[in-house]
């Protein structure tokens, strides 16, 4: 363990993409988690000051349409933000590797229809179905993630079979096979620790993903009215673009940095993984 | 060869059906009415909504609608837009070459923009430039794409004035010939550059990284060592061999593109297919909504078994020759 | 239909005519520019074109001709403006087509087709004298025969708005410029309503035996009795229509009207600052509904409207079933605040019927003042207890997409938790929530706005027992009782003093609470004149004939 860690904080030092992606995404967590702390108001309560440009009346990001105060907002959309990302990716992760683990390491006939059950999903214009299920069935949060997260898991399906397949060749479990450990307890004790790490790289640049479609979705007017959300943020300050710039703008620059943070490191996990491959993706 | 396509065809024939049987299904139970939309919601006139209930169809069973429908786009009718009152087939081929004209200029534009630098920056790798270059293509990777958007709007129309906002065309210049085609051009710019600034990271990174890889490889440096030049091994071995990745995924990327206009036409007032598809989806334009899913499932079939044909005959053995 | 404006002085105007019978149609060909209907019709409105456009325009030289660029909100569904209902081909319509009476933008109804009509004295038969030397824009006589087969169709197949003609029994005509209306019921609303919506009148000779949808009359080549012709539309992009030379009223003044369309009002607006449309049809977009009072550059002319957002609650909820419990909610909103926030457009929503309808307003009920703490202790006494992040009652307020409706919710959550009410908004599409709260019932709070026809009556469709929009079953045997009693009482006075007693019962009961009353504001550039917002003795509300820029 203390090697892996040294080699870690090696790889830290080499590696400038996963550096900058965990020290922003060190700095998003204190934000979000620290949203109650630092937010200088609340961020659903309505203000007399409507509208006003940043710095002004004590609201540092200024406010909105109806007077609410943007920094607070910022701080509460970075919760929303990390928290559908991570959700949304972490279902994408579960079912991609259960299904990719199953298909690669049973092979035969399950193989063969989970990989045309797996064609079937990356056929799929997922955006178009993604908008047209938010859209008809409610913008409840928790709808956006399970979609979200139930249409992206083929790429990690796909990683995690091609882990297994060359996994089950390797001795360590033919050996475990020949001593009669069950088919089940290998995959889920030997293939899936053994095949994880391309999956986490790969979830962690889908949380990016998730983020920015969620965003997408609310700038559409398909975001839950009950959370605070940057993409309706931005939607919001649309009409008042010329006017008042900055509503649109600031949660904008926010689901950027937020969004980079997680490529960052995704791609740095990725060039730890196969250093010979600079930028694979 | 043969065998191969032909069984990925008869597979994508298959993967289509199934995908449109359940957008089918997922639209038609999802709650809501088209035909009370038409008659007006504030004070419905039920009247009206039974004769037109009836007039298309839609007291029959879902399943019932289903087997008429798939009957009916095997002869080649995708249905009668309620909403516009006109056969789908004829909306959608309005709508597609609009999308079509800001999706590929902008993948144009991506594409070779993206593997232009890519290449150079793969040359000055780890200059000043290059490190410039990876950083500011993350940032545009990580951009919505609407929000750049509004932000060239903000900039370029509203605060320069020197673009115009949103559209396609200037209306009331009545422009003809190459008038016409100019003002259209102007009402591009923005749309245009938008999606080619969030799409052209991709290639970027793909040819830069392709570049270092097959630069790296041992056959490359075999060549070198034989004292052949530099430039010359760049232009006749790795310039070739890395190319492959990027033309393999333009299938893909098209769909992806046409994902994306829904935000970009949305911004942007543009008459494309993205904005039909959203507007039907709140009118609850059946037709129009599997007529259009029908040909994106097709074209995302046909680029995929395309990109798998093209990947199957460019042998990676081209390397060696 | 937001858009539609209250009829206020319909049912007025409708009374005076059938008391003095032609006048009130001649003062209006008056206001038209001559008395001189009739064969000599184009002569006669070429000569008044001159001499009468200094009146017109308030002695302002004019460019004449041009081309205008309106703002147009998305495609019309067809050209047939009677089959369904389709507001982005209503303002076109009003180019293309004529009606018997038109609606202006000052909600009053003015001849159009029809010079004059007149009631029968039991009022049981209406007349119309219609216009002569009409012609359509192919060419072919209009007569009353196309009058008759309009309205027929309407009924006969169900068309959008054949309930507006519930009260006809049958159509005759006497000859080629009159149609009779034989009435089942005395009904001095018809008149209003067919200066309204879907009731323009079609070619018989081109519609007759096709389909009303897809026909060449409603797709490619409208054709109808108006000031324009059409011309050519676009799909996405929108509609020519230019000057019918031949027409038999003022002659219009654009050479060209372009009906150009945006998606959204944010990208009208900006192209309308930018030049590139000349006039939006309808308001500014609420975001930017002050932004050019200040600008020399622009006027802006301000309408309230008879259309009223207002929460409606669910009687059987066992929470808003409980009059208390509506106080409350009636307490804790600041409408104030709402009126101030959504852009200061309208006015606060304090009567429990329209300001619109000054006759019938009794001042002596107004909702209450905001009173957090008087909310707070009407739930207490009704017996809820605050939980532990301080509400008395959870609840889902189901709310669709339109206009201000998502930051009302905000703003009326955002009221209500300060009270203790915690409110979780469900934004829906509009259609899903037609079937979850409309058909279902299947809801304990809810949002509606839009205007309910032009008499005070339009306000039974929303509170008596089984109202089309009383969406909540509110049912209170004393208000229905008064409504009866309104409608056949033709005495102003009497009928006032019906609608004091359901205000105050009103006032009692809160079968909704009212949060803004929605108004609108039109901003026409310096240069541009004659627009229908103006015209308004003369123009329907969306008619461009006297579009005109100013001379240089």
């Amino acid at each position: 363990m203390k090697k892996k860690l040294t080699a870690f904080g090696k790889e830290l030092r080499r590696n400038s993409q996963l550096r900058t992606g965990l020290i922003l995404l060190a700095i998003l967590l204190i934000g979000a988690i620290g949203a109650p702390v630092f937010a200088t108001h609340d961020p659903f309560a309505l203000y007399d000051s409507i509208r006003v440009a940043p710095g002004t009346d004590g609201f540092i990001f200024g406010t909105d349409a109806l007077g609410r105060d943007i920094f607070s907002q910022v701080l509460y959309g970075a919760q929303t933000s990390l928290k559908i990302g991570v959700i949304a990716a972490s279902i994408s992760a579960i079912v991609g590797t259960l299904i990719g683990g199953i298909a690669g390491y049973f092979g035969g006939v399950v193989d063969k229809v989970i990989v045309e059950f797996i064609n079937i999903f990356v056929m799929t214009p997922s955006f178009f179905l993604i908008l047209i299920i938010v859209a008809i069935y409610g913008s409840d949060i928790r709808y956006v993630m399970i979609v979200i997260g139930l249409t992206s898991w083929p790429s990690n399906a796909r990683l995690m079979r091609a882990q297994a397949i060359s996994l089950r060749q390797r001795t360590f479990i033919k050996s475990a096979q020949a001593i009669g450990v069950s088919r089940l307890s290998i995959m889920f004790k030997h293939i899936i620790p053994n095949g994880i790490f391309p999956i986490i790289a790969n979830t962690t640049m889908q949380i990016s993903g998730a983020i920015l479609t969620e965003a997408g979705l609310s700038f559409l007017g398909l975001g839950d009215p009950n959370i605070v959300s940057w993409g309706q943020m931005i939607s919001a300050g649309k009409t008042y673009l010329t006017k008042a710039p900055w509503i649109s703008a600031i949660p904008g620059i926010f689901v950027v940095i937020t969004v980079l943070t997680f490529f960052l490191i995704g791609e740095g996990l990725n060039r730890f993984i196969s250093p010979k491959m600079e930028n694979n993706k | 060869m043969k065998r191969y396509i032909l069984k990925r065809v008869l597979t994508g024939i298959v993967i289509v059906l199934v995908s449109v049987c359940i957008n089918f299904v997922l639209i038609r139970c999802a709650p809501g009415d088209p035909v009370r939309i038409l008659a007006g919601l504030d004070d419905p006139n039920e009247d009206q909504i039974a004769v037109l209930t009836a007039q298309y169809g839609l007291d029959k069973s879902i399943p019932e609608q289903f087997v008429v429908y798939i009957g009916n786009v095997l002869h080649g009718d995708f249905g009668f837009s309620y909403v516009n009152q006109k056969q789908v087939i004829d909306l959608i081929s309005e709508k597609v070459f609009p999308t079509l004209l800001l999706s590929l200029s902008a993948l144009t534009i991506a594409v070779l923009g993206g593997t232009l630098l890519g290449i150079y920056c793969a040359r000055k790798n780890g200059k000043l430039i290059d490190k410039l270059m990876c950083t500011v293509s993350y940032v545009f990777d990580a951009t919505p794409s609407f929000w750049l958007g509004l932000m060239l709007i903000l900039i370029f129309a509203s605060w320069l004035g020197i673009l115009p906002t949103s559209g396609m065309e200037n209306l009331r210049g009545h422009y003809t010939g190459m008038r016409r085609v100019l003002d259209i051009l102007q009402h591009l710019v923005l749309p245009v550059g938008t999606l080619a600034l969030i799409q052209f990271p991709y290639y970027f990174r793909i040819a830069r990284s392709s570049v270092l890889q097959v630069m790296s490889e041992d056959f490359i440096t075999t060549l070198r060592a034989t004292g052949m030049k530099e430039k010359k091994i760049f232009n006749k071995y790795v310039l070739r061999n890395a190319l492959i990745p990027t033309v393999t995924i333009l299938g893909s990327s098209l769909a992806f593109l046409l994902s994306g206009s829904v935000y970009i036409e949305t911004v942007f007032s543009w008459p494309g297919m993205g904005r039909l598809l959203f507007d039907s989806i709140g009118k609850r334009d059946y037709p129009v909504l599997s007529g259009i899913y029908l040909i994106l499932a097709i074209t995302v079939a046909v680029m995929m078994i395309l990109v798998d044909v093209v990947y199957s005959l460019i042998d990676p053995r081209i390397k060696y020759d | 239909m937001k858009k539609f404006l209250a009829l206020i002085l319909a049912l007025v105007m409708a009374l005076s005519v059938a008391a003095c019978g032609s006048d009130a149609g001649s003062s209006t060909t008056a206001a038209n520019g001559g008395e001189t209907a009739g064969a000599g019709e184009t002569v006669g409105t070429g000569d008044n074109t001159g001499s009468d456009s200094s009146d017109i325009y308030g002695g302002v030289a004019i460019q004449e001709g041009g081309t205008f660029v309106i703002g147009a909100s998305g495609d019309p569904q067809s050209f047939n403006p009677d089959y369904l209902s389709d507001d982005n081909l209503w303002p076109i319509a009003q180019n293309i087509f004529n009606r018997l009476v038109k609606l202006t933008a000052a909600d009053t109804v003015i001849p159009d087709l029809a010079e004059s009509w007149e009631f029968s004295d039991d009022g049981m038969t209406l007349t119309f004298h219609l216009r002569e030397g009409v012609k359509w824009h192919d060419g072919i006589d209009f007569t009353s025969a196309d009058v008759k087969w309009t309205y027929d169709t309407i009924i006969n197949e169900s068309w959008n708005r054949s309930t507006s003609l519930e009260s006809v029994d049958s159509i005759e005509c006497p000859d080629d410029n009159t149609v009779v209306f034989n009435l089942n019921a005395a009904d001095v609303t018809i008149i209003s309503k067919l200066g309204w919506y879907g009731m323009f009148i079609l070619p018989q000779h081109l519609y007759e035996g096709q389909d009303p949808a897809t026909c060449e009359a409603a797709t490619t080549n409208p054709v109808g009795t108006g000031p324009f012709k059409f011309e050519s539309y676009e799909n996405g992009v929108g509609t020519v229509l230019v000057k019918n030379e031949e027409y038999w009223g003022d002659e219009p003044n654009p050479d060209e009207l372009i009906f150009a369309i945006y998606s959204d009002q944010d990208s009208m607006y900006q192209a309308f600052l930018n030049g590139e449309i000349d006039l939006m049809n309808g308001s500014l977009p609420t975001a930017n509904v002050h932004d050019l009072d200040e600008d020399p550059n622009y006027h802006v002319l301000a309408q309230l409207g008879q259309n009223r957002t207002y929460i409606t609650f669910n009687f059987e909820d066992p929470d808003f079933g409980k009059q208390e419990v509506r106080k409350a909610v009636q307490l804790a909103v600041d409408t104030q605040g709402i009126y101030d926030r959504v852009g200061g457009v309208g006015a606060k929503a304090e009567y429990f019927v329209s300001p619109v309808q000054t006759d019938f307003v009794d001042e002596n009920y107004v909702q209450p003042e905001r009173n957090v703490e008087e909310a707070r202790a009407l739930l207490e006494s009704a017996g809820y207890t605050a939980d532990a992040d301080g509400f008395y009652i959870h609840a889902t307020m189901d709310v669709f997409e339109d206009g201000n409706f998502a930051n009302i919710a905000q703003i009326v959550k955002a009221n209500l938790a300060e009270a203790g009410i915690d409110i979780t908004i469900n934004m829906m599409e509009i259609s899903a929530w037609t079937e979850k709260v409309q058909q279902n019932k299947n809801f304990s709070i809810t949002m509606l706005a839009g205007y309910q026809g032009p008499d005070i009556s339009g306000l039974a469709g929303r509170i008596q027992t089984n109202g089309a929009t009383n969406l909540g079953g509110y049912s209170n045997e004393r208000v229905d009782e008064l409504f009866a009693l309104s409608n056949v009482e033709t005495d102003l006075t009497q009928r006032a003093a019906y609608y004091s007693e359901i205000q105050q019962i009103m006032s009692e009961d809160i079968p909704m609470v009212f949060l803004l009353d929605n108004g609108y504001r039109y901003a026409i550039p310096n240069e541009i004149l004659g627009s229908p917002y103006e015209m308004t003795d003369r123009a329907a509300s969306s008619e461009y004939t006297y579009l005109a820029r100013a001379a240089e």
